[in-house]
């Protein structure tokens, strides 16, 4: 098979796919068969790629050049606003979790209910938290029940890297999902690089306040000259139970945090293969367990006793081949199980402990080509189909299954001081259900498009452009859950507008390099999927009423100084300005009081700022996280708004050897100042903390 | 039609200027806020789920204005109970009764009875209602009879609470989720919602040995109690909630206290509802209609109590004015911004509006 064959076979694929779900309503055993020849083929190819591999070598060539671009020359070029926080970053920001992490990128909102055991969602740019995908190792981390990940559920143990894409990437060769939201979240897992020897491994020991205890061990070996694995674990349990202040009148009482402990469990396997040039392969399996609970604060109401149990075992992994210059695949796939347990021991008279069981599964393939006719042009087609169900012990329970189709087609051009995409994303979703009625199908048509430019010949000096359109579809929740869920909900539409100017510089003096870069931005979000309250507290319902304006602004300055030759000092500052409308239509009841107010938990200025001193001795870094006063209710009156807040973290490490032993050691404290304050309303964060880890190379 | 969109948008921005200066006090629509009969209403407030923000305002006829005071930050605060106690109610105030010159508060997550002396504002005791392994029992509604206060809980209790000593002296197990309590015929009624599971009875309770003597079956779901002038009972029952016609399927029953038995099912939307001598005022959840029955008869007097055309966002408590008659609805809107507290004459007509002064007014009483 030749790789135009292939490229033909796609495109068959992708019409099979593009025109079933048109008869769909009429036709549904016909839809769901066209979906199964679809997944056939498209499974196929691949067998017979594998098995055409032998003819293939010869024409093989490795573009090294685009490969090796380093982060920051990645971050100058990038069409669309791209933040990086490498290893070393992660290091210096002292962060224990992913949610940690994030916080010191700008635009983002970790909504955080403190603590370890705490929830911790993001919103980009506002956007909330449902469109911002989240991949690990290159497949997104989905949830249909809630649309949400909670990243503290993450730790930052074997994380190579992070970083956030507003919009997508401008690698086009990869799936149809990553194409396909607001902006994109990736973490990376390191893998494992072997000098001189056939093995590679750490330990890592972390201890800290409120009965923090984190081992984890790392061990890879390279099989031979193609194959090599890797394998981690890593435990972590807190408890979690730290002193705050709770203030009410001329009361102020001192109270520790209840409820608020957490054990995790993460088990990864992976397997690496460089069959030959350009050519790879990986395969992931990984297995997560956490408990911990839900704390609360009720006023003259202390007891908190509920817990949420996770699991989630998912077996994912791609094959990437350079056919040619000209030629290249990838494919990806994954199966995916979670399974999340809500109980609460107290007993009513009448009522049981409460238990719930929710069990979801997903099944995902993906398909990706790209094509180069010549050096700067590239176009790329990518087909994902993935399978979502769910099930639970609730109450005329809907057990909604959920099958999508996303098909991307993306364009890329580059020149040396010209860079352009642009993508178009159809997706095409049917649904079941075993009781009642399901939701809708959906299909949708989604572009974006994005341009990078360098204004002046010899200046790293770019200006980017990006408009998106893309949408969410309502979760499994927002339509089936008890009396809340609505069936007839339409998707929430986002449009994204960023401009913005990069400039990065190498000099010959004490100031070694610094960026700049600056974007201002434009979202729009309609069909906003909000719940709204009906006869009492305890039942709500989701409608698609909402409307938000979002305009902000984003500076992220980075700077080195070369002190001597073997002192360095890193700073980077981060500030973000957002202005996040409702303009939920006024005259539509009940919102009419919240019009024109900034969305609730949304600061108009919030920054990061973190310095790092490296010398031979000892590394130091400084980190500070800063936030704006906010209001915790749509309805911005002044007895609802909230107190700004800045959060100071000290680290420091040093690197030794012991034979052949390498040593690292680190100590941070986090909230230096025990600032009291709450990102949530009602839900405290720690004050003043203190980590000590040790890690050790073999 | 665009007379109405005229009178919407003047209201909103006025509500809008409210929000922004925060001067509730002064703030109304309609006439001036006056009631024949009473010298203020307390309006209590049940604050978001979890916020702890429960409130309590005052609002003060004679003078036209809220009780307030300056806060810490010099801003204008209007919860009466803090004013009087300088702490906060808690979270999810759900019922206020008057006994004598004591307001009986239950705030339902705090898992507290708040006794307040009427003259001073100041609380009397705050009683702890938590079971013996220290769950919170879930104070909902108060009723009373003869000096003891009877409190339905949410995990499936009544308290009985002595009025003099404000000490429980209690508890008894009725059913699963009572939503109501009242007395009548020296017999309390509760009504066991059933919260998920579905109970579908009304517990009798004699006072005197207080036991429960005897459960009614209704149906599906009963909610609300209320009774009329002669004695007489009434429950809603509202089944499940139907997502295709986005409503409930309600019926009201009539119980004869006599017998204890159901005497007559009548089909009116009375998702809640309060008595005022003969008269029934209901409203139904969908279509926010008001409407009015005569308990004797069972006819409906009025099929659209309101006349101007006054629409309601999230109505949450009915209440009848003693002396005046005047019909009192409290508008949740949208559950996280301060309600409305809207004034009707017997004709329908609104006299006023006013901020309910917190979020989800839950319970309204005249002093």
């Amino acid at each position: 098979m030749t790789s135009k064959q292939i490229f033909c076979a796609l495109l068959s694929v992708n019409c099979t796919l593009l025109m079933v779900p048109t008869q769909c309503k009429k036709h549904t055993r016909d839809m769901s068969k066209g979906y199964f020849i679809a997944l056939f083929m498209f499974l196929s190819i691949f067998q017979s790629g594998y098995a055409q591999k032998a003819d293939s070598i010869k024409t093989q060539m490795l573009d090294e050049v685009v490969v090796k671009e380093n982060v920051k020359q990645r971050q100058s070029r990038s069409t669309t606003p791209l933040q990086i926080l490498d290893g070393k970053q992660l290091k210096q920001s002292g962060a224990l979790l992913v949610s940690d992490a994030v916080k010191f990128l700008s635009g983002v909102n970790v909504k955080d209910y403190g603590g370890i055991g705490g929830l911790k969602t993001v919103s980009v740019r506002s956007l909330g938290t449902n469109h911002t995908a989240v991949a690990y190792d290159g497949i997104t981390l989905t949830d249909t029940q809630t649309g949400q990940i909670d990243l503290g559920k993450l730790s930052l143990d074997n994380v190579n890297q992070i970083s956030l894409s507003i919009g997508q990437d401008d690698n086009i060769l990869q799936p149809a999902r990553q194409f396909a939201s607001a902006n994109i979240l990736n973490i990376k897992s390191s893998t494992p690089t072997f000098e001189n020897k056939s093995y590679n491994g750490s330990f890592s020991l972390k201890g800290g306040s409120f009965g923090l205890l984190n081992p984890s061990i790392f061990l890879a070996n390279k099989w031979n000259n193609k194959l090599s694995s890797s394998a981690n674990i890593d435990y972590m349990r807190a408890d979690g139970a730290y002193p705050y202040t709770q203030k009410n009148g001329d009361e102020t009482q001192r109270m520790k945090r209840v409820n608020s402990d957490i054990q995790t469990l993460k088990t990864e396997l992976n397997l690496y293969s460089k069959c030959n040039v350009g050519e790879e392969a990986s395969l992931k399996a990984y297995y997560f367990f956490s408990e911990r609970g839900l704390p609360s604060n009720k006023l003259y109401n202390p007891r908190a006793n509920e817990r949420l149990k996770d699991q989630n075992v998912f077996i994912q992994g791609y094959y990437k081949k350079e056919y040619n210059k000209q030629w290249s695949i990838l494919a990806n796939a994954k199966y995916n199980f979670s399974y999340n347990k809500y109980s609460c021991p107290d007993e009513a008279v009448y009522n049981a402990p409460t238990e719930n069981n929710y069990y979801q599964r997903e099944y995902y393939v993906s398909a990706t080509a790209m094509f180069r006719p010549t050096e700067s042009l590239s176009f790329a087609l990518a087909n994902d189909v993935f399978v979502n169900n769910m099930n639970a012990d609730l109450r005329d329970f809907a057990y909604p299954t959920r099958i999508t189709a996303l098909n991307a087609l993306a364009g890329k051009y580059v020149t040396n001081r010209f860079t352009a995409t642009a993508n178009l994303v159809l997706t095409n979703t049917k649904e079941w259900v075993k009781a009642g009625l399901p939701a809708d199908n959906q299909k949708q048509l989604s572009p974006s498009a994005s341009i990078s430019y360098q204004l002046l010949p010899n200046e790293n000096l770019r200006m980017r452009m990006l408009y998106k359109k893309t949408f969410r579809l309502p979760t499994f929740n927002d339509l089936y859950y008890a009396q809340m869920g609505t069936r007839d909900l339409k998707p929430e539409d986002i449009k994204e507008y960023n401009i913005g100017l990069s400039w990065t510089k190498k000099l010959d003096c004490a100031l070694s390099s610094f960026s700049i870069s600056c974007d201002g931005f434009y979202n729009e979000i309609s069909n906003k999927i909000i719940a709204v309250p009906t006869l009492n507290l305890f039942i709500w319902t989701m409608r698609n009423i909402g409307k938000v304006n979002i305009k902000g602004l984003e500076t992220n300055v980075s700077a080195t100084f070369k002190i001597t030759n073997k002192i360095s000092l890193n700073s980077e500052l981060n500030y973000a300005y957002q202005q996040a409308i409702d303009k939920t239509d006024k005259y539509t009841m009940p919102y009419r009081m919240t019009y024109n107010h900034q969305l609730p938990y949304t600061p108009s200025h919030s920054g990061s700022a973190r310095w790092a001193l490296s010398t031979p001795w000892i590394n130091l870094s400084y980190a500070i996280i800063a936030s704006g006063s906010r209001f915790s209710s749509p309805n911005n009156l002044p007895e609802y708004k909230m107190a700004g807040y800045t959060d100071h973290t000290l680290s420091a490490w040093y690197n030794l050897k012991i034979k052949n032993i390498k040593l690292n050691i680190q100590g941070d404290i986090l909230n230096l100042f025990n600032n009291e304050y709450e990102v949530i309303q009602n839900y405290p964060m720690p004050g003043r903390q203190f980590r000590a880890t040790i890690k050790l190379f073999i | 039609m665009i007379k109405k969109f005229i009178l919407l948008a003047t209201i909103t921005c006025s509500l809008f200027a409210t929000s922004c200066t925060n001067d509730l006090a002064e703030q109304y629509q309609g006439d001036k806020p006056v009631d024949k009969g009473s010298k203020g209403v307390y309006i209590l407030s049940s604050g978001k789920w979890q916020a702890g923000n429960a409130s309590l305002a005052y609002y003060d006829f004679q003078q036209g204005k809220f009780a307030s005071f300056k806060d810490g930050n010099n801003l204008d605060n209007y919860d009466y109970f803090f004013m009087n106690n300088k702490r906060k109610l808690g979270d999810n105030a759900n019922d206020m009764q008057l006994y004598g010159s004591k307001i009986y508060l239950a705030v339902s997550e705090s898992g507290t009875i708040e006794v307040l002396d009427m003259n001073t504002g100041k609380s009397l005791k705050q009683i702890e209602m938590k079971n013996a392994t220290g769950v919170n029992r879930k104070p909902r509604r108060i009723t009373f009879y003869k000096e003891n206060a009877y409190v339905c809980c949410f995990d499936g209790s009544v308290a009985k609470i002595d009025t003099t000593s404000l000490t429980v002296k209690g508890y008894i197990p009725v059913g699963v989720n009572p939503d109501a309590i009242c007395c009548t015929n020296n017999k309390i009624y509760v009504s066991n919602s059933g919260g998920y599971s579905f109970d579908e009875t009304v517990s009798v309770i004699d006072p005197t040995t207080f036991t429960e003597i005897k459960k009614i079956k209704v149906r599906q779901n009963p909610g609300n109690l209320g009774v009329d002038d002669k004695g007489n009972l009434f429950v809603v029952s509202r089944a499940k909630f139907d997502k295709v016609t986005g409503d409930y399927d309600y019926r009201l029953h009539y119980i004869d206290t006599k017998t204890d038995e159901v005497k007559q099912t009548y089909n009116y939307k009375a998702y809640n509802f309060v008595i005022s001598g003969h008269k029934l005022y209901m409203y139904s959840y969908k279509d926010k209609v008001v409407q009015v029955m005569d308990t004797y008869t069972g006819d409906l007097i009025n099929k659209n109590f309101i006349t101007d055309g006054t629409t309601l966002t999230a109505p949450y408590c009915i209440s009848i004015a003693p002396n005046s008659g005047d019909v009192y609805i409290t508008d949740a809107l949208n559950y996280s911004t301060n309600g409305q507290v809207l004034c009707f004459d017997q004709s329908g007509k609104c006299k006023f509006t006013i901020n309910a002064g917190g979020v989800i007014p839950s319970a309204l009483l005249f002093k």
